[in-house]
């Protein structure tokens, strides 16, 4: 009887191994937390009345300094705790003023921008937000011994940034404190997007005394409407109501943001543990279903996006140096089939690099989808059996894109071969690919995608199409400041480039879906800085 | 014993250098920049020359692989090129995680593995024992990532008894378990039936049963000892296995364990989080193959005096 006791005893022990870990493994991440973490409360015991669950990809997210990091994740998290001086509506491009009183004022003559900043904006930690913290802030992301990953999204337009950000000055030339609230910016031109660069993500303030070493792991606080609890880097992140926001304080108490991969994340929010899925896959299998589900149809939101897919022909060897050659392969594109019938309706099919409702968009081309066309201008290019070319993707791209022209560039004498290599390997082989596909998910200003067109981007997505005005073409849009005359100039671009030189071959325009469950309401998915501002949750 | 310990983790040492020289020449041969890769299409000659430079990779080859062992000696591994922290931290993190839930794997396949074989072997051609080995080759040929996907929407989804994702309970550790040792416990299952059946036709466990030892003994004190060499040999490979098999368990289960990370690292050429994962993963190898030496040793005195353990 003692034997099989004992027996049964060392049965039950065990499975309790099972989960007796899962208890102390929550212990340890608590004791982790409040090894590494100087902001880390107490494990939360006050009573959380609104509490907002979400679920996604935090792999990529081992710290929280958006400067550092562009990935979309965290991007979204870090937009809760820090902010930029100006925000900006995905969808419309609107610009208004976040950190500001009002949007700054500019001399022309000058080419100067003053800023005043808004009164009785405080950092999480109570220190008031100043003109020191705002210069501090975007010298960080020229820092010559660390440069901001954002650096290259904004380049130098603010004068001396370049001279700083290689170390040949101590300062930055163009900006200039007046006092607590005033500061200048001067920039290097009579530049149109430049206020833009005050609306980026990753351009955020910071307190000007920041903690390098812990900065974006164990400490991050900003000035917006959400603090950060704790942080377990590619797992976990909480946040809590900032109580003394300058604004309209928040209707959620605590906002808890887990790892989990997108496939993971639909289903838990399916079985009601998440409340929000950032973004569906590019799948019209997946988005039908929710589509004509009767309890997820009402929760499935559809909103803009802008960007496009296109593909990229290297322009540096034949056949697709041949500008017929390119021409020809753009006739054998079947744009309209590929939004309604391969994306099932999600995409739209894209004539140009910008995308519908953006300045400059020339989507108001017919389908040139001409097999025939394609083969005649192939025989004119010194083809008349065909060509055959390689595709390179990666080893996480969607293939089925390059299946389906696969098979449809055969009726236009196109022979395609895919080849498959992982990430890496694809950037290595930047400049020996003959067809690459490229996305570019923008902003509602042309010059965004202008900038695709660069002699620099052109090699990175090796096309090496070169045409010495094209960079002084794209400089030269940034310096329009009417509509209409803004508007001519990138259709101008766009008829020259895309429609002339064949230099990419639009694809399609992607669409945003996003999942918001029923209990949730008024989260504005186009504004990453006022998502879950008036985000309500219901009991 | 202490002897023959200190003497295997000596050569530990030896097995480090072969597998991270190996792994530092294998990740500069095949393409792929992991500055180029981290920039993508932010790539500028300037911020490339830069990042070169912070990383050491402008340096000649022999002169990073000696950097490395400097910083590794040190418990240093440096910084993460695509996360951007400190890769002790993000590997001790990963690695955690993947412990726990390969160690809890672990015992549960091994239990049941062990259990199955040891029945079916005591019930030799049975009904019983037919089913449990046709159940047994069902659990080798299901894949994993498979049977991950169909637990959650069957027991998170539809009953919704146990979570879907992550490790934040203790229930939330089940689902995983029980894949992983799915991925074990038929395959051992086998291994023991194989080698009880072996040692059970004997003639000492007949003698024991003819002095009158029940049967329960005879099985868990004469025949499971001697059938256990062939056991603890597949356990030391199963133990690699289940590392290998962590990857898809924690993708599909949104654990940000070892696995996924290592997988990351390499299709990133991260190269310092590569090198860590492998001298990380090295040293688990080498401890697991030790624990199965000494473990030999304990069930069987004559290896034990042979080895000098």
């Amino acid at each position: 009887m003692k034997r099989f006791l004992a027996g049964l005893l060392v049965f039950v022990m065990m499975f309790s191994l099972v989960g007796c870990g899962g208890e102390s493994a929550a212990e340890e991440n608590a004791s982790g937390e409040a090894e590494g973490s100087e902001v880390a409360s107490e494990e939360v015991e006050k009573e959380v009345f609104n509490e907002l669950h979400l679920g996604y990809d935090l792999s990529w997210t081992q710290t929280l300094d958006i400067m550092f990091e562009t990935h979309g994740e965290t991007n979204l998290t870090a937009a809760q705790i820090a902010q930029p001086l100006i925000g900006q509506n995905a969808s419309t491009g609107e610009m208004y003023p976040l950190l500001l009183t009002k949007m700054p004022e500019y001399d022309e003559d000058s080419l100067t921008y003053s800023f005043e900043l808004r009164d009785g904006v405080k950092f999480h930690d109570g220190s008031a937000l100043d003109s020191d913290d705002v210069i501090a802030s975007i010298c960080r992301i020229y820092n010559p011994e660390n440069p901001s990953s954002w650096q290259a999204m904004i380049g130098f337009d603010i004068l001396g940034s370049e001279e700083y950000s290689m170390g040949e000055a101590d300062v930055i030339e163009g900006l200039k404190k007046i006092d607590n609230t005033h500061f200048e910016v001067v920039s290097t031109s009579n530049n149109v997007v430049f206020i833009q660069h005050f609306a980026a993500p990753g351009v955020v303030i910071y307190p000007s005394d920041l903690d390098e070493s812990t900065w974006g792991t164990e400490v991050y606080i900003g000035t917006g409407p959400f603090k950060l609890e704790s942080f377990e880097p590619g797992s976990r992140v909480v946040l809590s109501k900032n109580e003394d926001y300058y604004s309209d304080e928040p209707e959620i108490d605590q906002i808890v943001i887990d790892h989990m991969v997108n496939e993971t994340a639909l289903l838990e929010f399916e079985a009601g543990s998440i409340d929000f899925v950032l973004s569906l896959p590019d799948d019209s299998v997946i988005i039908d279903t929710y589509r004509n589900d009767p309890v997820f149809s009402d929760m499935l939101l559809e909103f803009v996006q802008p960007g496009v897919v296109a593909l990229s022909l290297n322009t540096s060897f034949e056949p697709t140096s041949n500008v017929k050659v390119r021409e020809a392969i753009d006739a054998a594109i079947n744009r309209e089939e590929i939004a309604n019938k391969l994306f099932g309706g999600i995409v739209e099919p894209a004539y140009g690099l910008i995308p519908p409702g953006v300045l400059g968009s020339t989507d108001d081309y017919p389908n040139l989808y001409d097999p025939e066309k394609a083969k005649a201008l192939l025989e004119e290019a010194g083809y008349p059996d065909g060509i055959e070319l390689t595709w390179t993707l990666g080893n996480t791209d969607d293939t089925k894109i390059a299946e389906y022209l696969q098979q449809d560039f055969k009726k236009s004498n196109i022979s395609i071969n895919i080849e498959i290599v992982d990430t890496a390997a694809l950037s290595d082989l930047r400049g020996s690919h003959q067809i690459l596909k490229f996305g570019w998910i923008g902003v509602t200003d042309p010059s965004d995608y202008a900038h695709l067109y660069s002699s620099v981007v052109a090699a990175i997505i090796s096309s090496y199409y070169t045409d010495e005005t094209t960079d002084e073409w794209i400089a030269q849009g940034k310096l329009i400041f009417d509509e209409a005359e803004r508007d001519a100039f990138y259709k101008d671009m766009e008829q020259k480039l895309i429609k002339e030189a064949f230099m990419y071959l639009p694809m399609f325009h992607p669409k945003g879906y996003s999942l918001v469950s029923d209990r949730l309401s008024d989260v504005d998915v186009n504004d990453y800085n006022k998502i879950f501002l008036n985000a309500k949750v219901a009991e | 014993m202490i002897n023959y310990i200190i003497s295997r983790l000596s050569q530990t040492i030896i097995v480090l250098i072969g597998v991270t020289l190996i792994t530092f020449l294998m990740v500069n041969i095949v393409p792929g920049d992991p500055v180029k890769t981290m920039l993508g299409m932010r790539y500028t000659e300037e911020m490339a020359q830069k990042l070169n430079e912070k990383y050491g990779y402008d340096q000649p080859l022999p002169q990073q692989y000696l950097n490395f062992v400097k910083g590794a000696v040190k418990g240093d591994f440096g910084e993460s090129i695509s996360k951007k922290v400190d890769v002790v931290d993000l590997l001790s993190n990963s690695l955690k995680v993947t412990l726990k839930l390969a160690i809890r794997a672990f015992i549960v396949g091994t239990f049941f593995g062990v259990l199955i074989g040891v029945l079916a072997a005591v019930f030799h051609n049975s009904i019983f024992d037919r089913l449990l080995m046709t159940t047994s080759i069902f659990g080798i040929s299901i894949p994993p990532f498979w049977l991950a996907i169909i637990l959650q929407i069957v027991f998170g989804l539809y009953l919704r008894i146990l979570p879907i994702s992550g490790i934040r309970s203790p229930a939330s550790f089940v689902l995983p378990t029980i894949t992983l040792a799915l991925g074990v416990a038929p395959f051992l299952s086998r291994v023991t039936r194989a080698s009880v059946l072996e040692v059970i036709s004997e003639d000492y466990i007949r003698t024991a049963r003819a002095k009158g030892v029940r049967e329960f003994w005879v099985i868990t004190k004469h025949v499971l000892k001697n059938a256990s060499i062939s056991v603890v040999t597949v356990l030391g490979l199963l133990i690699k296995a289940l590392l290998g098999g962590a990857i898809l368990v924690e993708s599909v289960f949104s654990i940000p364990g070892y696995g996924k990370l290592a997988v990351e690292a390499v299709l990133m050429r991260d190269i310092p989080v590569i090198q860590a994962c492998v001298v990380y993963g090295a040293v688990i190898f080498v401890l697991a193959n030790l624990l199965v030496d000494i473990g030999y040793g304990l069930l069987d005195p004559r290896i034990r005096i042979a080895k000098g353990v």
